[in-house]
């Protein structure tokens, strides 16, 4: 369990630095689904469905959930801690030395570039969560109308999420 | 600003910061801004525009941030607990359940391919909304697309197509090339 908490740790400091404005969700699912198989894609499709319905940064919080599943609460306080310390130090050593930073168009274009990957990488995860080769025709029209929904009208994914989990049971 | 004070804004903060960073930054603004007025408004608006560039969780930055600014370091420390304290208890809470009822929640999961298929909508509107906002050109959509396809259809390592773009858009950023991406 020990050995399995570092390498959590490991991989959420990665996570969280490979993360420029989102993408977590798809290194959550490429580490702790597919590679180390510490959950499975339910489990995440859970967390995330979750998260989404949670305040503050709840989609790091996969982190904390696979945690506890690994370790317990000690696990889940080593997920947590490792998603949060270094960008949390960095925030804090970039206000004190870094006021140039802002301007910087090397900085700019790096983030441009992960920024890319990053949307590439997260519709991946959606096709990654939903069994594909399984999928009913009332699902594409679900997961097509809560798209819409989400981007047209910008709508608490909290709603979205509800109403889905309402037409599943009905239908 | 005491320290008692500190924990109040933050964690209410944390409590209701539905949707993303924005709203943090918005719910900081209004508290620490407009109400007790002890920060400018641009103080904010540094901490959110440095949190985009900085890795990780943007709204964890721009609370360190903020907080640093309020408090120094102990300031940044117990803002950022506070702020991250009602949704990570809530997830802990959801993992006990969760893993405490496996059997149960697995059985429930079966039932929700309509959760299933909402979650997929939510999470690709995600990715538009990251999408749309580091497309300065409608070409580089391409380039969302080649991510797309390089993790979904060729496997490749998502740590990798990170560093590959990220690097590439450095690269850009010393030739004169860069122009391309404005």
């Amino acid at each position: 369990m020990i050995a399995d908490l570092l390498q959590l740790f490991a991989i959420s400091i990665f996570i969280s630095l490979a993360t420029y404005g989102g993408g977590s969700q798809a290194l959550f699912y490429q580490f702790g689904v597919q590679q180390t198989h510490w959950i499975d894609k339910t489990d995440l499709s859970a967390i995330l469905a979750f998260g989404y319905a949670t305040p503050g940064p709840a989609v790091f919080g996969t982190a904390t959930f696979i945690g506890y599943a690994l370790g317990g609460i000690p696990g889940a306080i080593v997920g947590t801690v490792g998603i949060f310390i270094v960008p949390f130090m960095m925030s804090i050593f970039a206000a004190k030395y870094f006021t140039h930073l802002l301007k910087n168009q090397h900085a700019a274009l790096f983030v441009q570039g992960v920024g890319l990957s990053a949307a590439g990488l997260v519709a991946a995860t959606a096709f990654g969560v939903i069994d594909v080769g399984a999928i009913a025709w009332w699902q594409i029209v679900v997961a097509l109308g809560s798209l819409a929904a989400s981007i047209k009208w910008s709508l608490n994914p909290l709603f979205v999420l509800l109403a889905g989990g309402i037409i599943g049971l009905v239908l | 600003m005491n320290y008692v004070e500190l924990i109040g804004v933050f964690a209410k903060t944390g409590a209701s910061a539905f949707g993303g960073w924005s709203t943090t930054a918005l719910l900081l603004e209004k508290e620490l801004v407009e109400n007790r007025k002890l920060l400018e408004p641009h103080d904010i608006k540094g901490a959110t525009t440095y949190a985009q560039i900085l890795p990780g969780a943007t709204q964890v930055s721009i609370v360190a941030n903020v907080g640093y600014r309020l408090h120094g370091f102990v300031g940044a420390c117990m803002a950022t607990a506070t702020y991250l304290l009602p949704s990570i208890g809530l997830i802990t809470l959801f993992a006990i359940a969760y893993f405490h009822f496996a059997d149960n929640t697995s059985n429930l999961m079966v039932h929700m391919d309509g959760l299933v298929a909402v979650l997929a909508g939510v999470i690709l509107a995600n990715a538009y909304k990251i999408g749309s906002k580091h497309t300065t050109k409608a070409w580089l959509w391409m380039l969302i697309v080649l991510a797309f396809v390089l993790k979904l259809w060729l496997g490749v390592n998502a740590l990798l197509i990170i560093v590959m773009f990220g690097l590439s858009g450095l690269i850009l950023s010393w030739t004169s090339a860069r122009r391309i991406l404005k």
